[in-house]
């Protein structure tokens, strides 16, 4: 970089403008990555417990439904779960955090989970169906807050990319050119005053 | 010819002929109960046969029986049949009878009591002796009460 | 024919006669019976430290094919096997062919809900049903197919009848099984005291009692107060299943302190109340249900003997593979163990 640089005043001129851009850049984007970490840090403190009731409850209900399925024939099992009745849809829509699009899911659930009569069927499977059926709230806003703490992160990295190269590259660079312009212009100077300085001795002389 | 050789004949031919439906009957129950159990378990053979035969007995009883009464009326001797009395031939098929009903019904219940029997012998096989074959034997009890009433008044009761 | 909702008996209902036709199928079957698990190699199993262990305890017994099972698959396949091998074995030993047929519905009222759901949500009708009823499951594509449902028995005309219209009216799959259900427990009962068979109107009864008990607790639990789903024809009436939804856990037993299910609602009821989990109602009920199945012991010869070695060897299919799929997934010997009996 240091070659090719045109060590004019003009030029000194337009790089102290463009470190007091970069170092008012570097601020804002430091900012913006402590507010994205803080608000990752509040997220995955969620996510945690949310998690484990999650991968707790779905356990639960896994043992149930295998408790039922076992204890029942198996065609009394396929003919209690071959139509469903419950309708389950679910709709994306995008907030921002922080600049970031991040989805929320809404979820609309109809009907009774129990799809069945109580002939043939066990006890368990009502339990079961039931359990699972609370789940899926906490599954759903699982899923949620982990891709939203998933495109926070991602975002996080890029800034912090940002900052650190405007930190440790774009800012030290621009200095040191500055000071090599600076030198080098005060060396023009020092040269042109000698110069002066010597003219001077010259016409003194004759 | 007259009525009392006749109700001496009916006399021999029901004892055996009463008897043997009973022993028969019993032996079928048994017989299919055993054939059941030995289809899975072959190796009972033994013990099964021996609760099959039990209801065997009270035809046999009964065939004496007709036995000594064809040698009441000399059926054997040379010299003809003996002269017989209606009464005696009465009292001849009177006496047939005990052994004959007897038989008929002990037959049928000695029948599925052994059936029992072996159907318990077949979760339990030592027990079949103890339980299944002396159960069966005190059914037995009665057909050899009524062979000895029968036998008892066809020997010492007619005297022709 | 209606059935008074009175219990003349003390725990169990009476069995009935001995019919001597019987006498090599009865011996037979107790000599099958002798081959059972016992209910120690049950617990064994379910005490075993992993799948292997425990499949280890079965190979001695009647189970020898599952020495070489490796996953649950495997299993599965072997017992499908055994319980088809029990179901042709009892068709065989049956001389009455009309018992037969009785406890054949089962499956083919199983299958016609399952081909009616399918029908009414337009879906394919399929041809994945169960082979032991009536009706082969090849056939009811076919049926439904072409509409014909003559080619149905009788009452499988009407229970169709019955599904589907119920469905419609209220454009509910769940419908479709509550009608049949409750067509299945009716023509059963009928069926049953048409042909004079006191064993299995009885047998019958008591299923739908304990059928009514289940649901009336499911009900509960589920805060549903449809007073409706209730099988007439058991030897408790309806009415006090519709009075047990409106009292509390604690006051059941009392409610059915008067009749042979007292020890099964305390029992199950307990264990729901502080487990929320059905698994000792549902043992309870089995076990009412054998133990009525064991008074038959007492008949040296008849069909009773031989419905209910077919029953008991299901429920003993359905044991194993509950502990061998417990064990497999590592669950609880506990759980296992409550749904199990000690």
């Amino acid at each position: 970089m240091l070659e090719n640089v045109n060590a004019t005043r003009m030029e000194l001129l337009q790089l102290r403008k463009r470190v007091a851009l970069a170092s008012r850049g570097h601020r804002l984007l430091s900012q913006k990555r402590d507010e994205i970490s803080r608000r990752l840090v509040q997220i995955a403190r969620q996510i945690g417990p949310l998690r484990q009731r999650v991968e707790k409850e779905l356990l639960e209900t896994t043992r149930r439904f295998m408790m039922a399925r076992a204890t029942m024939e198996p065609e009394d099992m396929t003919a209690a779960m071959d139509v469903p009745t419950k309708k389950f849809s679910l709709a994306i829509s995008f907030a921002s955090i922080m600049s970031v699009r991040v989805p929320q899911i809404a979820k609309e659930i109809a009907g009774d989970i129990v799809c069945y009569g109580y002939g043939a069927t066990s006890g368990e499977l009502d339990v079961a169906l039931r359990a699972l059926e609370r789940a899926f709230d906490s599954l759903i806003e699982l899923a949620e807050k982990e891709k939203q703490a998933q495109l926070l992160a991602i975002e996080l990295q890029t800034t912090r990319r940002r900052v650190n190269v405007l930190e440790h590259v774009v800012i030290p660079d621009i200095q040191e050119t500055i000071k090599y312009i600076y030198s080098k212009l005060g060396e023009a100077e020092r040269d042109n005053i000698s110069r002066l300085m010597k003219i001077t001795d010259i016409i003194r002389g004759t | 010819m007259d009525y009392g050789l006749a109700l001496a004949f009916a006399g021999a031919a029901f004892a055996t002929f009463l008897a043997g439906i009973g022993s028969s009957i019993g032996l079928g129950i048994a017989g299919r109960s055993a054939t059941g159990v030995l289809s899975e378990k072959p190796e009972q053979y033994g013990l099964m046969t021996l609760l099959v035969v039990l209801p065997s007995t009270q035809g046999i009883y009964g065939l004496v029986i007709s036995l000594f009464v064809m040698i009441k009326i000399n059926l054997f001797g040379g010299e003809g049949l003996a002269a017989i009395t209606l009464a005696q031939g009465l009292m001849i098929f009177g006496a047939s009878l005990p052994v004959g009903v007897a038989g008929l019904f002990s037959g049928i219940h000695q029948g599925k009591t052994c059936a029992g029997g072996i159907q318990m012998a077949a979760k339990r096989p030592e027990m079949g002796v103890k339980a299944g074959v002396v159960y069966a034997a005190l059914v037995e009890f009665y057909a050899i009460l009524g062979f000895l009433v029968s036998f008892l008044l066809i020997f010492i009761g007619i005297t022709i | 024919m209606e059935h008074a909702a009175v219990i003349d008996f003390y725990r169990y209902p009476p069995i009935g006669e001995e019919d001597w036709q019987y006498a090599f199928q009865t011996a037979k079957v107790r000599s099958l019976e002798t081959t059972m698990l016992s209910r120690g190699t049950l617990v064994d199993m379910a005490n075993a430290e992993d799948f292997t262990a425990a499949l280890d305890l079965l190979g001695g017994e009647d189970y020898a094919e599952m020495q070489t099972a490796a996953t649950l698959g495997d299993v599965e396949n072997v017992l499908l096997a055994k319980r088809a091998a029990v179901r042709n074995l009892f068709v065989d030993l049956m001389i009455d062919k009309d018992l037969v047929e009785l406890l054949r519905a089962r499956h083919d009222f199983a299958n016609m809900r399952l081909a009616i759901r399918r029908v009414v949500t337009d879906r394919p009708v399929g041809l994945d049903y169960s082979d032991f009823g009536s009706v082969p499951a090849a056939q009811f594509e076919e049926i439904f197919k072409q509409e014909n449902y003559s080619l149905f028995p009788y009452y499988l005309q009407e229970a169709v009848e019955e599904g589907v219209l119920a469905y419609y009216a209220e454009k509910d799959v769940r419908q479709i099984d509550y009608a049949i259900d409750k067509y299945y427990a009716k023509y059963k009962v009928e069926k049953a005291s048409e042909k004079g068979s006191v064993f299995l109107l009885s047998l019958f009864r008591t299923q739908i009692d304990l059928t009514n008990i289940r649901t009336m607790l499911r009900l509960k639990m589920a805060d549903r107060l449809d007073k409706d789903f209730f099988l007439a024809g058991g030897y408790v009436d309806c009415e006090r299943f519709v009075h047990g939804l409106d009292v509390g856990y604690e006051a059941l037993a009392t409610l059915f302190y008067a009749t042979p299910y007292h020890d099964v609602i305390e029992g199950g009821v307990a264990y729901i109340t502080s487990e929320q989990s059905f698994l000792r109602l549902e043992r309870l009920c089995e076990e009412h249900v054998m133990g009525f199945l064991r008074t038959t012991r007492s008949l040296a010869a008849g069909p009773q003997p031989i419905i209910a070695y077919l029953i008991m060897k299901e429920h003993e299919i359905r044991s194993v593979r509950m502990v061998l799929t417990c064990k497999k997934n590592g669950l609880d010997t506990r759980l296992i163990l409550d749904r199990l009996g000690e």
